[in-house]
């Protein structure tokens, strides 16, 4: 089969520019067929009591529809990209193609439709009927430049294939496994190349707000592949809206589980699984705002609610033995503390966002966790993290550190220059400070809680981490705890999570003291 | 055993196989337009390599979506079969309850 002169010229573009239109349709159809899937089919089971293992089995499982839609829609949007560029790429032909018409015309030449230049005394005896241009000609050859267009013309006319088309398309099954997601990236990157989504063109990670700058030039179809074609950049840059970096880190998260499973590492495979079953659960919408599966135990920033739009935002820091695997309860007590916060401003709903912020490697039950190594890593990324909070969505912002998050927190205050509005630390073993004073905040503004029952904070920070925060001689606020052990401060009804849902949204004088002396409420 | 028949709501299930069948038939609908136009493109290109590559991914999305259908009707069948199971264990429990009164 060959493309002719004719068909290039006559070729009919219209219904591939509706097509791109279709696509971008149906790829949104398709990530609302997601949401619908997760809400409603899978929300109304996960209420039914049906027991996990009375549901349906694996090959027809609940969790794999909702995949295929993701999968769809992130096709789509490679797909348009694609036929966009065919597009352009047969309009530039189809404009070649009438210029050659012109220039024959000009000098006096006709063009057929299988590209034989004719005229008087030019051009062979069959032409067909189909030619276009011709007029008073003068006799001898036709110029070759118009020759050598034309074979380069219908050159690359037959050269336009199939390649990335081919990529554009689904499984064939009708179902997701875990290695599409590695086609999605790859098939993104072929798409975007042309459209200057590459790699080099993602800025630096250092300037949120130019990275937040250079992300609102882009178009929304550049965006979206430039989420899916280099996931691990975009969903780690500083600076992008956090429904944005959401949608690449859980491509970026399900690229990793992929290579776990493909580099047979069981131990970071089982790791993602955990994390993606987590926020694919029913319940308060869930942000991924950074995930690395390549450490020892992981990395992981969630948000619960979306800290772009929220007047509070709070970030807890877990301690010793926190690890990715282990996220469903850091997630569990932001959710919590959330939705305590959030009741406390009725006037305005989802107001409050509760970052769980694994962005460190949390010691474990050893040594690591009687040093300040571990501390003064984590406190350079806590610092970094709330800075671009506080750049790209300013509000009042509370840390809440606990166990060994606190002495990351102290860290961060007292030597990173970790700008906050309230500190809360809960089951502290030390802030490797020796007061208050040293944290760089009002006092006023520093809160600690220990719960009775609680062995960490007590024995710890005598000879590791300085004194306990919610001694009286520490200089902070000692919020009331009703609760019990180390890992209890956030149960629900208890008079320490309203304490502290009270100084995320700064009403201050709701808040239960055992000591110390609350600011004035500023914000209700 | 018997706590965690009582524990679950049949309604509920059969809820969600509703739900699944809405998000079939949803998805069978958004399908339309976007399979119509790569026909339509495809025919515009007829003749070119491009343009069976289309005809092509026109037949590959139908399917795949066609097999996605049919897997949705697949676990709403089998959703309403769990819901029939629940309903009908608790009526048999109900009615041996008033027979041991």
């Amino acid at each position: 089969m060959t493309v002719t002169f004719a068909m290039v010229r006559d070729v009919d573009l219209a219904p591939l520019a509706v097509l791109v239109e279709r696509s971008v349709e149906f790829g949104r159809r398709c990530a609302a067929l997601q949401a619908t899937y997760e809400n409603e089919a899978i929300g109304r089971l996960a209420g039914s009591g049906l027991p996990p293992a009375a549901l349906p089995p694996a090959d027809a499982g609940l969790d794999r529809p909702d995949d295929t839609f993701e999968y769809y829609a992130r096709q789509q949007a490679s797909a348009a990209a694609v036929l966009g560029t065919l597009h352009s790429r047969l309009s530039e032909l189809q404009a070649r193609a009438w210029s050659i018409v012109d220039d024959a015309r000009a000098a006096g030449l006709a063009v057929s439709g299988h590209g034989e230049i004719w005229g008087d005394g030019v051009g062979g005896d069959e032409v067909g009927g189909d030619e276009v241009g011709g007029g008073d000609v003068g006799g001898g050859e036709p110029p070759t430049g118009l020759r050598k267009r034309i074979d380069r013309l219908l050159a690359e006319a037959n050269r336009l294939g199939d390649d990335q088309l081919v990529h554009c398309g689904p499984t064939g099954q009708g179902e997701v496994d875990d290695f599409v997601w590695l086609r999605v990236r790859d098939t993104a990157q072929l798409a975007g190349a042309p459209l200057g989504v590459t790699a080099a063109a993602i800025p630096p990670d250092d300037h949120p707000a130019a990275a937040r700058a250079w992300w609102a030039g882009l178009t929304a179809a550049q965006r979206d592949l430039f989420l899916a074609a280099f996931p691990d950049r975009t969903g780690a840059l500083d600076g992008l809206p956090a429904a944005d970096r959401d949608r690449a880190n859980r491509l970026a998260l399900r690229i990793a589980h992929a290579d776990s499973e493909l580099a047979c590492d069981p131990r970071a495979a089982h790791r993602s699984q955990e994390l993606i079953d987590r926020l694919e659960a029913a319940g308060p919408p869930l942000l991924l705002l950074d995930v690395d599966n390549r450490t020892a135990d992981g990395i992981a920033v969630v948000a619960v609610g979306d800290p772009d739009s929220a007047r509070h935002q709070a970030v807890i820091v877990p301690g010793v033995d926190s690890t990715v695997d282990r996220m469903a309860g850091e997630l569990d007590r932001a959710a919590r503390l959330r939705a305590a916060a959030d009741a406390l401003t009725p006037a305005v709903a989802d107001d409050v966002s509760v970052v769980a912020w694994l962005g460190y490697d949390a010691p474990e039950q050893n040594a690591s966790a009687l040093g300040g190594e571990r501390a003064d890593q984590g406190a350079t990324r806590l610092t970094r993290f709330v800075d671009t909070m506080e750049q790209t969505a300013p509000g009042h912002v509370t840390v809440v550190g606990h166990s060994y998050g606190s002495t990351v927190v102290g860290v961060a205050a007292a030597h990173d220059g970790l700008r906050v509005d309230d500190i809360i630390t809960a089951g502290s073993p030390g802030m490797r400070v020796h007061d208050v004073g040293q944290l760089g905040l009002d006092p006023r503004h520093v809160w600690a809680g220990a719960a009775r029952g609680d062995d960490v904070s007590g024995w710890l920070s005598h000879f590791a981490h300085g004194p306990e925060p919610h001694a009286d001689g520490f200089g902070a606020n000692r919020f009331h705890v009703d609760t019990v052990g180390h890992s209890a401060y956030w149960d629900p009804g208890s008079v320490s999570l309203a304490n502290q849902a009270a100084i995320v949204v700064g009403q201050y004088d709701r808040v239960r003291l055992d000591h110390g002396r609350a600011p004035s409420t500023v914000d209700a | 055993m018997a706590e965690s028949i009582l524990a679950v709501c049949p309604t509920a299930i059969t809820e969600g196989a509703d739900a699944v069948r809405r998000t079939r038939d949803d998805c069978l609908i958004a399908r339309r337009p976007y399979l119509d136009q790569l026909e339509a493109a495809a025919r515009s290109l007829a003749g070119w390599p491009v343009g069976a590559a289309l005809a092509n991914l026109e037949e590959r999305w139908y399917d795949d979506t066609g097999r996605l259908a049919e897997r949705l009707t697949d676990l709403a069948g089998r959703l309403d079969e769990a819901a029939a199971a629940y309903q009908a264990a608790e009526r048999s429990s109900t009615q041996r309850f008033r027979e041991f009164r």
